[in-house]
């Protein structure tokens, strides 16, 4: 009685565990197969404590009741042990293709086996034991062999995974389940049908191949050897025992197996929680990394178009640009080369290593194939390391060192390549394609910085050209005019001398002092006007400064400077130069028409800080409104004003003054302050 | 019976299975290579005669069993002129080397060599033919009353013919699905020919499966009919008291095995179900008419009474 019950508790734990594991929750293997575990272990369990009472019951009813109840419980427990074990074995992937044809060819022997089970149902023997030997048979046997594979296929891939412990238990789980097999599934009660009579008997299956018939012995006239009294005959112990042990051993490994799963899957996540957050770090960091990248090049392209904007020197900038490329790049040696005039050769103009920039003073012909491939196909070009890197000769001056790596692009003007731009590292770290593009451009830069070069130096010229002409102007209109004056002058006063009018001569001699005097002061005043440039590098304050003062003392005209601008102009070169004109032009005025006693200047910024204006105020004689569409001198400044986008205003009436304002925009706008708020707009 | 005795159900249903696979495999391919090229159709039919074959060989393997010792069995063939057993092993030897070589040509030279591939397999159904008669003789005892009938022969052919329909239609569609990956060229003969197939076969299987019913009933019917007959009374009570159950189970699997066949065709040529939904249909299908046919076989058996000792 104690076995049967201890046998039907075990399967009850089965059950019970299967379904408390399942209540946990979890993605475990199998999960959806553990439902059937639990119904064949709760069935299975009932069924051996219908067999305790079936052995133990006296009342007839009762043992009626219990005989139904195992008729039903036995088969139906074999059912869902076998649906478990399908539930398992299907989880088998990738089957072959051709396992399709395999339910077809077993169809066959299922078809003898099912017919042969059906036949003994009408044979003398009770019916619970065809039920019993057929339920063992048909669902217990194939039900833990799938099981018994399935589990042997989850050792196999959980052992793959590295999860050896878990390996480990569902090895143990695969092996407890064939164990079941053979004690759930093979060993059945005597009866005179197979295949039990082929292998539970002696001689049986000799008997078949030899076609003779042994003596037998048991009940039904056979010789017991694997049925359940050959068990308790060898073991000394019922086979419901051994069923219960077996029983125990599946619930031990499946119910540890899943747990020490879920623990190790537990653990992966933490695992997989934490390599996700290093990841995210790393994310974040490469981000604020590339940030911070981009940040610098943009500075750094910013700075080289203020340069250029601020027409700096032509080679300072490529100097720096090539030292820029150097530092930002992270590259070892970078090379600027340019075609010579004629395009015969390259030569390196401008590198940088080792923190140094610098100009070649002397051409150094650059012979790399790579870099007049690149110059000659106007390609982009970036070595891995895939590539020989004996290509990569001729490409580093000035110094040692191998270089591994090269990133290079053309310079090209309008349609014409005129050079390369090139960097090298001699550390084996590829450029990456997002250098390559920076390298683009910074090249884009070098060409912005040449055309530059070219147009101030047109620019110059054209300056020089302009002023010449303008001298020669003032020469033809001032001193050429009072020297034809003089000219008239002196034969009148020869002629005077001759007739002996000494008072007339005396007359004309004095109107000539006069004209002498007032060319004197045109002359003094146009060399003022030469002088006060702003070529000495002298600031826009400054050179005003120095003009007013030096006009002041040559006119006796009260010059005042009303200076509100702290620090530079912040104007353009060219409209600091057109400022510098127009002021000169007003005092000229001022001293040759306006017969004023004082003039004032004055330097302010406007209120929003977009421009600069110059006021020039005198208190001389003034003008009519009307005189001014008539004065050459005035159209010439309001030209000047509005070439480099500014304005001119001229207020003036007769006896009250003149006031001239000129209002210039500035180079880029001041940073305008508000609560909680900085914004700032550029106009560059 | 006991299992040695179960050797003879084994036999004579894969034998019969065979012979009908094969009789269904050749008037297909003779009708189908009318349209189709014959290394196509060669391809198509060369699994299921390969499994033929298997069936054929496995039929003889079983047959080992029944005999007294299975070492000396071929001294069966020594009776040829006047044994229709030692005729009916004769026949099954030579069914089953005309099979294999039915396979040899169909799977190294398909396409190859028509003609002798369409006599040879005409022969091989032929000697299936004979196997059956010979069987069929075999039992065609004046000792044994119930089986001394024409029925008897009638119903071994009806075997042959519902079981070589239905299981040619379940190989052809685990064919189509297997083969789809590895010759995909073929699928959409293949397709086609399984239609066609499905929609003749199912007609076969219906007809003998009522055949196969009216001949047992009529059987029933005719020993019922003669009381004053002992023997065929104690047949009779055997069928209709101790083997109630089988015999109404009999029954039972044909009509449903039948009717899921027709089902099954059905959803085949109306495409209401994919090849893949039919595999498990297909396999139930062709499980219930072979127990159908072993329940036949078993009650056949085991409900004859001889008479004298």
């Amino acid at each position: 009685m104690i076995y049967y019950f201890l046998y039907g508790l075990s399967f009850f734990g089965v059950g019970l565990a299967a379904y408390l594991q399942l209540r946990r929750g979890g993605d475990f293997p199998l999960r959806k197969a553990l439902p059937w575990l639990a119904a064949f272990g709760l069935t299975c369990g009932a069924d051996g404590w219908v067999e305790m009472f079936l052995n133990y019951e006296t009342n007839a009813e009762l043992l009626q009741v219990l005989e139904v109840l195992r008729v039903g419980l036995q088969p139906l427990s074999g059912l869902f042990l076998f649906i478990f074990g399908w539930s398992t074995f299907s989880k088998l992937q990738p089957l072959p293709k051709w396992m399709i044809f395999v339910p077809g060819i077993l169809i066959v022997p299922l078809a003898y086996i099912l017919t042969y089970a059906l036949s003994t149902f009408v044979t003398s023997s009770p019916i619970e034991i065809p039920i019993d030997i057929w339920s063992r048979y048909l669902l217990y046997l194939p039900g833990s062999i799938m099981s018994g594979v399935g589990f042997l296929y989850q050792w196999y891939t959980q052992r793959k995974l590295g999860h050896s412990d878990v390996a480990k238990l569902m090895l143990g789980a695969g092996a407890a389940f064939l164990i079941e097999a053979l004690v759930m599934g093979m060993v059945v009660p005597a009866a005179p049908y197979g295949p039990a009579s082929f292998y539970n008997y002696d001689r049986t299956l000799v008997d078949a191949l030899t076609g003779e018939t042994t003596q037998t012995t048991t009940q039904y006239g056979l010789t017991a050897w694997l049925d359940d009294a050959r068990v308790l005959d060898v073991t000394g112990l019922p086979i419901v025992f051994w069923r219960m042990l077996s029983a125990l051993a599946v619930v031990g490994f499946v119910v540890r197996g899943l747990d020490v799963f879920e623990t190790v899957q537990r653990h992966q996540m933490e695992l997989l929680q934490t390599e996700r957050d290093r990841a995210q770090q790393e994310a974040f960091n490469a981000q604020i990394a590339a940030r911070r990248t981009a940040e610098n090049w943009s500075n750094a392209l910013i700075r080289i178009s203020s340069r250029i904007a601020e027409l700096e020197d032509v080679d300072k900038t490529l100097i720096y640009i090539v030292d820029s490329a150097c530092q930002l790049l992270n590259a070892d040696f970078t090379g600027l080369a340019l075609l010579n005039e004629d395009s015969s050769h390259l030569n390196l103009k401008y590198y940088a290593r080792a923190g140094q920039a610098a100009l070649v003073s002397e051409p150094v012909p650059v012979s790399s194939p790579l870099l007049h491939q690149v110059l000659e196909l106007r390609m982009h070009c970036r070595t891995t390391e895939e590539e020989p890197f004996s290509q990569l000769h001729d490409t580093c001056f000035f110094g040692p060192g191998t270089p591994l790596y090269l990133e290079a692009v053309p310079i090209s003007l309008d349609t014409q390549a005129i050079g390369v731009l090139w960097a090298v590292r001699f550390m084996p770290q590829p450029f990456t394609e997002t250098d390559l593009i920076w390298l683009d451009c910074l090249a884009d830069q070098v060409v912005i910085a040449v055309k530059h070069g070219f147009m101030t130096s047109q620019l110059q010229t054209l300056a020089v050209t302009e002023e010449r002409g303008r001298i020669a102007r003032e020469m033809h209109d001032g001193l050429a005019q009072i020297l034809g004056y003089m000219n008239l002058q002196l034969q009148t006063v020869v002629s005077f001398l001759q007739q002996g009018k000494l008072e007339r001569a005396q007359e004309k001699l004095d109107q000539m002092h006069e004209a002498v005097r007032a060319a004197h002061a045109d002359v003094r005043e146009n060399i003022l006007s030469l002088r006060t440039t702003l070529a000495d590098g002298k600031e826009g304050v400054q050179a005003i400064q120095e003009y007013l003062e030096e006009f002041g003392v040559q006119t006796s005209i009260i010059t005042q400077f009303d200076n509100q601008i702290s620090g530079e102009l912040d104007l353009p070169s060219l409209a600091e130069v057109q400022l510098v004109c127009i002021l000169q032009e007003a005092l000229a005025n001022v001293r040759k028409h306006a017969h004023a006693r004082s003039v004032t200047v004055s330097l302010a910024r406007e209120a929003n800080g977009s421009s600069i204006c110059l006021r020039v105020i005198d208190d001389g004689m003034g003008f009519e409104s009307g005189a001014q569409s008539r004065s050459f001198g005035l159209q010439t400044m309001r030209e000047r004003a509005e070439s480099v986008g500014g304005s001119l205003r001229v207020i003036s009436a007769l006896g009250q003054g003149t006031r001239v304002e000129c209002r210039m925009p500035c180079l880029r706008q001041e940073k305008v302050h508000r609560p909680g708020f900085i914004a700032t707009t550029g106009m560059l | 019976m006991n299992l040695r005795e179960w050797a003879l159900p084994v036999y004579t249903i894969l034998m019969q299975l065979a012979t009908g696979m094969l009789l269904i495999l050749w008037l297909l391919r003779s009708t189908i290579l009318k349209q189709t090229a014959a290394d196509v159709v060669d391809k198509i039919l060369r699994k299921p005669v390969a499994i033929a074959l298997i069936t054929v060989a496995a039929a003889l393997v079983g047959s080992h069993f029944h005999l007294s010792n299975p070492w000396i069995s071929f001294l069966a063939v020594m009776n040829l002129g006047r044994s229709w057993l030692s005729r009916e092993v004769f026949f099954s030897v030579l069914s089953l080397l005309g099979t294999a070589m039915l396979v040899y040509l169909t799977w190294v030279h398909p396409g190859e060599r028509p003609r002798i591939k369409f006599w040879l397999g005409w022969a091989v159904v032929a000697l299936g033919a004979a196997t059956i008669f010979s069987m069929s003789r075999c039992y065609l005892l004046p000792t044994q009353p119930a089986w001394n009938h024409p029925t008897t022969m009638a119903l071994f052919f009806c075997s042959a013919l519902i079981l070589g329909a239905v299981s040619v239609f379940t190989i052809l569609v685990m064919d189509a699905i297997f083969s789809r990956d590895y010759e995909p060229d073929l699928a959409e003969e293949r397709d086609a020919i399984l239609k066609w197939a499905g929609r003749r076969l199912v007609w076969v299987a219906l007809i003998v499966a009522a055949a196969i019913m009216a001949m047992n009933i009529g059987r029933v019917l005719e020993m019922r009919a003669a009381p004053e007959d002992a023997m065929a009374q104690a047949a009779l009570a055997l069928q209709l008291e101790l083997y109630r159950l089988l015999f109404d189970l009999r029954f039972v699997t044909l009509i449903i095995g039948t009717g899921m066949f027709a089902l099954v065709v059905h959803w085949l040529t109306a495409q209401k179900k994919t090849l893949d939904q039919l595999v498990t249909p297909a396999y139930v299908t062709c499980l219930l008419i072979l127990m159908a046919e072993i329940l036949g076989r078993f009650l056949f058996y085991a409900a004859h009474v001889r008479l004298g000792t």
